[in-house]
């Protein structure tokens, strides 16, 4: 248990943006953060007012930057990148007697199955959590590909923008929220296809974030099992929306920990 | 409207799902839109910190690289897609200027911070620019302010550099922060 004022206090969230900590440290101010919504919620805060300068002291790079850029990227491997960044090579005394060399031996033999059969189960795992993705990201398209057509007909797209919500792995896996913003009476759509249902005393909360790190309240709904639209008023300014379960009395903030769907707009 | 220019202008909007998605497949168009959108801010942020063209556009090319191979350890519920940006561009351009070449750019002076750069009509402009938009600020604030963000020193380190106590460089930059967005909000 921290003091949670006090650990705000001390500079180390403001460190941990600055890039000053080391990775273990890092590291602890993650899970600090995870546990504690206050933290987190400060943590965006100082973020967003990094964001601020960064306004503030924006330039135009060189023109020919853009495509210098792109072809590096091009010419980069990043799956060799990380296949090979993590490999460690163990080091293997050298000796001339031969018990030694037998043991040494039967030890590589042994470190290298072992490495070979974690090496499979961790495979088995990626292909278990592709599966997982894929199923997620099939349902997605599946959805969009049944629904926008009718969505099409009731929205006018001249004035009406969608954003997919991400599910937030942490909380729900399968979630398909999609957000339809209607600018010419600002109102939100919020078509609600798939989502955990609302726990006893919870209900689900639309947060709009703007560019400065307002955190604005836009309503909330209680979901039970049927695909649903909720229509709640909109803001002009999001640049991000991010849907919580809270309890049903209401909050001020939005519970960092309880995030379900987030949808960034850029 | 057909039903797939439809489905296109949702995949513009690019949510993280598509963005991650396309990152990941060296989309183009995924690459246009960032660069679109943050190369500015960016590379002002990497001009800023290091003072100069050349370093800076290292540090963009190195930014969006890095942003391209790590795109798996982004965390949505840590941030948006942009601050997550912002830190990997300003991490690079502080080690350049600590521990690159350029380490003994930076002069210290009490409050009088001073950079020594060579004479570049475009730093100078962008500099100008810059000081003209934090001018509303009180002089220590500001000061504080840009050996904060711009300059990459930790407030520990401010404190230690201006032998001021640490809350005193907190608050400082809180107030700060606070004014800036009232003018630009």
């Amino acid at each position: 248990m921290i003091n949670v004022k006090e650990y705000i206090e001390s500079g180390t969230l403001e460190d941990y943006l600055s890039g000053t900590l080391s990775e273990t440290e890092r590291q602890e101010v993650e899970t600090i953060a995870d546990e504690y919504p206050e933290i987190a919620q400060e943590l965006a805060s100082i973020s967003m007012s990094l964001s601020v300068m960064a306004d503030i002291g924006a330039e135009q790079p060189a023109s020919y930057m853009e495509e210098r850029i792109w072809n590096d990227i091009l010419a980069t491997n990043f799956d060799e990148f990380e296949s090979t960044e993590d490999i460690i090579t163990p080091v293997i005394p050298k000796t001339s007697k031969l018990p030694y060399i037998l043991t040494i031996g039967m030890a590589i033999v042994a470190f290298v199955t072992i490495y070979y059969m974690i090496i499979a189960n961790n495979k088995i795992e990626q292909i278990e959590q592709a599966n997982i993705e894929l199923k997620s990201e099939y349902d997605i398209l599946k959805y969009d590909f049944d629904s926008l057509s009718t969505l099409s007909s009731i929205y006018d797209i001249e004035n009406t923008k969608y954003y997919v919500m991400k599910p937030n792995r942490r909380n729900t896996i399968n979630s398909i929220v999609i957000i339809v913003w209607d600018k010419s009476n600002n109102k939100i759509y919020l078509d609600v296809k798939s989502l955990p249902n609302s726990d006893t005393g919870k209900k689900y909360n639309l947060w709009g974030i703007t560019q400065i790190g307002r955190q604005i309240n836009l309503g909330s709904f209680v979901h039970k099992g049927k695909s649903q639209i909720v229509e709640l008023d909109g803001i002009k300014d999001a640049v991000r929306y991010i849907l919580t379960q809270e309890k049903e009395s209401g909050v001020s903030y939005p519970t960092m920990s309880k995030v379900y769907t987030t949808a960034d707009l850029y | 409207m057909s039903y797939s220019l439809h489905f296109d202008i949702i995949i513009e909007k690019l949510s993280n799902i598509d963005l991650i998605k396309g990152l990941k497949a060296k989309d183009r168009n995924c690459y246009n839109n960032l660069y679109k959108n943050y190369s500015p801010k960016l590379y002002g942020i990497a001009l800023h910190i290091t003072q100069k063209t050349d370093i800076a556009e290292d540090v963009l090319q190195e930014t969006f690289i890095k942003v391209f191979k790590h795109v798996n350890r982004f965390d949505d519920s840590k941030g948006t897609f942009f601050t997550w940006m912002l830190n990997i561009c300003r991490n690079a351009a502080i080690d350049k200027i600590r521990y690159g070449k350029e380490s003994k750019k930076i002069q210290f002076d009490s409050l009088n911070v001073d950079i020594v750069s060579e004479t570049n009509p475009e730093i100078e402009l962008a500099n100008a620019e810059l000081w003209r938009c934090l001018d509303s600020l009180e002089n220590d604030h500001k000061e504080i302010l840009k050996l904060s963000y711009y300059y990459g020193y930790s407030h520990s380190e401010i404190a230690k550099k201006l032998n001021m106590p640490f809350g005193s460089v907190k608050s400082k930059i809180r107030i700060a922060i606070r004014e800036l967005r009232k003018i630009y909000p």
